[in-house]
Order: C-alpha cells, then sequence, then structure tokens
C-alpha cells in the first residue's frame, strides 16, 4: 500500500475570468511536463482542469468577476490528484451524476446535425479522461475532485 | 483571435494562428468564421496545424458555425494532430466535420 504523502504539490488560485481558466491550463501543462508525465497524460489533465475551471466560472459564478477559483495538485507515485474548488453555486444532482456515472451527450446520431451538441460536454469529456471523479460540497465550497493514474514505467521518479 | 486567411481553388482557407482554442476565444472564434458564410456561403477550410489546445467550448463554436453555415456552405478541418485530433475522437467530431490532414489534401479533395 503506497503512502498517502503526495510527492509533490502546488495550488494554483486565479480569478474567476474565462482568461483564467486559459492560464491555468497552460499551467498545469508546464507543471506536467516538468514532471516527466508523457503527452496523453498531459493532455487529458490539462483538459480536464481547464473543463472543471471554465465549469466554475461559467456555472457556479456566472461569469460574475472578483471571485476565485483554486487548483490543487498533487503528484503520488503512481497517480495525480487534482481538486478544482469554487464558491459560487453547486453543481445541480443531474450534473453530479452526470460526472460520477457518464452521461449520453455524444450518442448523438453524426448524420443529424440538430443532435450533436454545442455545449454540455465538459463533464462527459472529465468522466471519460479521468480515472476518478467525485464532488463534494458543504454549502460554501464545491470541490470537483479527478484522480488519473500513471501510466507504467511512468517517468515521474526521474524527475523528483 | 488571430488568422491568416488565403484563397486557393474556391476555397477559404482560414489558419488559426493562436496556440489554444478555448472557452476565452469561442466567442470570437464564432463569429469571425461565421463571416465567412455572409453574405454567400462557401466552403471554409479550418487550418489548425498551428493549435495545441482544444476545449470542449472551442469544439462547441465550431459546432455552431456549422450548424449556421447556410445552405451551399461548409466548414472542414485541417492540420488537427496531438492533443487537438485526440479531442475530435473523444468528442466523436471526426464524425461530424470531413477532417483532412492537411490543407493540400482538403484541396485536392474540395478545390475547384
Amino acid at each position: 500500500m503506497e503512502s498517502a504523502k503526495a510527492v509533490k504539490w502546488i495550488r494554483l488560485t486565479i480569478a474567476s475570468e474565462l482568461e483564467g481558466a486559459t492560464l491555468v491550463g497552460q499551467s498545469v501543462h508546464a507543471i506536467c511536463v516538468h514532471l516527466g508525465l508523457d503527452e496523453t497524460t498531459t493532455f487529458g489533465i490539462e483538459l480536464c482542469v481547464v473543463e472543471s475551471v471554465t465549469n466554475a466560472i461559467r456555472h457556479g459564478y456566472k461569469l460574475a468577476a472578483g471571485n476565485e477559483v483554486t487548483v490543487n495538485l498533487a503528484v503520488f507515485d503512481t497517480r495525480v490528484e487534482v481538486e478544482v474548488a469554487d464558491e459560487g453555486l453547486s453543481m445541480p444532482e443531474a450534473n453530479v451524476q452526470a460526472l460520477r456515472q457518464g452521461s449520453s451527450v455524444f450518442d448523438f446520431d453524426e448524420n443529424d446535425l440538430d443532435s450533436v451538441p454545442e455545449g454540455g460536454m465538459g463533464l462527459q469529456i472529465i468522466h471519460a479522461t479521468m480515472d476518478g471523479v467525485d464532488y463534494v460540497t458543504d454549502g460554501k465550497t464545491n470541490r470537483l475532485r479527478m484522480v488519473k493514474n500513471l501510466p507504467e514505467p511512468e517517468a515521474l521518479h526521474a524527475a523528483v | 483571435m488571430r488568422f491568416e486567411n488565403s484563397t486557393t481553388k474556391g476555397l477559404l482557407i482560414s489558419k488559426v494562428l493562436d496556440a489554444r482554442v478555448d472557452a476565452a476565444v469561442a466567442h470570437d472564434l464564432k463569429a469571425a468564421l461565421l463571416t465567412h458564410f455572409q453574405p454567400e456561403p462557401q466552403t471554409v477550410v479550418l487550418n489548425l496545424e498551428a493549435v495545441g489546445f482544444v476545449d470542449s467550448s472551442g469544439l462547441g463554436a465550431l459546432v455552431s458555425v456549422l450548424k449556421n453555415r447556410g445552405n451551399g456552405g461548409d466548414l472542414v478541418i485541417c492540420g488537427a494532430t496531438g492533443a487537438v485530433a485526440s479531442m475530435f475522437k473523444l468528442t466523436r467530431m471526426d464524425k461530424v466535420f470531413r477532417v483532412f490532414g492537411t490543407v493540400d489534401d482538403a484541396v485536392q479533395a474540395l478545390g475547384k
């Protein structure tokens, strides 16, 4: 059984603006590259962080400026854990279920353009990309937690 | 957003010069691309070879353009590699858009 202690961790806090999602995405990408994670893992983590942060800004804060979104990224020997926290509106229960269990948003008919989604894809992208997802709220702070297992052999040890 | 536009064999080639197509630029992307379908619809080849990251907001903007392009117009994709190509595949948007490897491939297939 591995230690619960993270090998490395970092906390990033951004303003509730969509440009902040860009900034935190680029930062997470650079961190993953620095840690020696492979391209696929790096992209998956970056994508899910961007989707989560964008959701928090767009739906949690309704695009209102003057708020914060915090991303905690912890690296363990065999996995990366990411938590995206905000103090906006909590995610509706149906969306939480979609996040945990998946949704049918990509089961569209590619020959029927009207059935192709223009939005609402982020939660399914996170569900499909991450190895573990959960969402908790205490009525004030909402925390979307994601786990990405690292492939074997991973170059992480060489970078630490 | 920054684009580099050119015309070849009746096709408008629009190369995205920004490295990221995400929620921060999705609105601008949609607005810029829709201008190419007015007043007359045409075939637009969106070259993504310089783009390294696309999120669901960026893809949603492209879907919206495809839905609002008008009769006789088309929006096709080329130059998507790595994470960008993976995103199209993950979301099944590679089944919705006509996707070509390079600009030359698109011009050869669609040019007049």
